[in-house]
């Protein structure tokens, strides 16, 4: 039987609903669109969420960007786009594998861990799902993390 | 990436993609409340591997689950082997395949047979009845 009540069961349970909800969106389609999100997603999932969108140059804009990523970087990102994103960061994390969710049109969940600014080592499980109605037009993510002490 | 894990589903009569994990048993976890959802009857997770000799990417199932209706009851298979909940699955079918049509083929045809025997020997030997009749007839009389 899984365990529900471990940090690791925690972070994946998130993962696996922001999932869910993505799935419920899309229905019978392929995907659902950003418009079916609305900003920001649905309250219980939204502060550990963000979205990026693409804008007319082709480039990746956050357009939403949740309140505990927004405390992780000390600001709120949103409107800014994706390359002023430091990748050593939870959220550069969480972005990291887009290319690949871009590429095979379906929502990749990836974990792992990293050494932030203040050298603690974090551990992390995120998602990244597609949005669009005919194309890709726009990415929701969520990530979550926990600080661990090595010894 | 790493190794990752293709979560798929069986809709419209084909296996398609529906979410990729980095992680066996979240994949693995994500298939079986899929199939515990309710809305998917079959659901595999496949394995995805680099050949390093050709740089190709080959896909292994590890895991499979699929539900099928018996009897009335919706009874779910699962394995690591997707070819043995395969043959398992086939088997339960062409078990439910097999009591269907005993069922379809119980009571009803075999009175329909023995009535239509019974017509047809009724027939028979009335027929006989009237020939001899009609030969006694033209020959006694």
């Amino acid at each position: 039987m899984t365990d529900t009540t471990t940090p690791r069961a925690l972070e994946q349970r998130l993962v696996l609903r922001v999932l869910s909800y993505w799935r419920e969106l899309a229905g019978t389609r392929p995907m659902p669109t950003v418009y079916d999100i609305g900003n920001p997603p649905v309250d219980d999932i939204r502060e550990d969420c963000f979205i990026l969108e693409f804008v007319e140059s082709g480039e990746l804009v956050f357009r939403f960007v949740g309140a505990r990523q927004q405390a992780a970087l000390d600001s709120d990102p949103a409107g800014l786009p994706l390359s002023a994103l430091d990748e050593e960061t939870l959220l550069g994390r969480a972005v990291s594998y887009r290319d690949h969710v871009l590429e095979r049109k379906a929502p990749i969940s990836v974990g792992g861990q990293f050494i932030d600014a203040d050298g603690r080592t974090v551990l992390y499980r995120s998602i990244l799902l597609p949005l669009g109605k005919n194309a890709i037009t726009a990415l929701l993510g969520c990530v979550n993390s926990r600080t661990v002490v090595l010894e | 990436m790493g190794g990752l894990y293709e979560l798929q589903v069986f809709r419209d009569r084909a296996w398609q993609v529906d979410s990729v994990f980095d992680d066996k048993e979240l994949a693995i976890e994500e298939a079986r409340r899929m199939s515990e959802g309710g809305r998917q009857l079959a659901v595999r997770v496949l394995e995805e591997r680099i050949d390093p000799n050709t740089g190709r990417t080959a896909l292994r199932p590890v895991f499979r689950i699929s539900k099928i209706q018996r009897s009335g009851k919706t009874e779910i298979v699962e394995s690591q082997n997707d070819d043995a909940v395969e043959r398992r699955v086939e088997r339960m079918v062409q078990g439910e395949q097999v009591r269907r049509r005993n069922n379809r083929t119980g009571w009803l045809p075999t009175i329909v047979v023995r009535l239509a025997l019974l017509a047809v020997l009724i027939a028979a030997g009335s027929w006989a009845v009237a020939f001899v009749r009609a030969y006694l007839d033209r020959h006694l009389s």
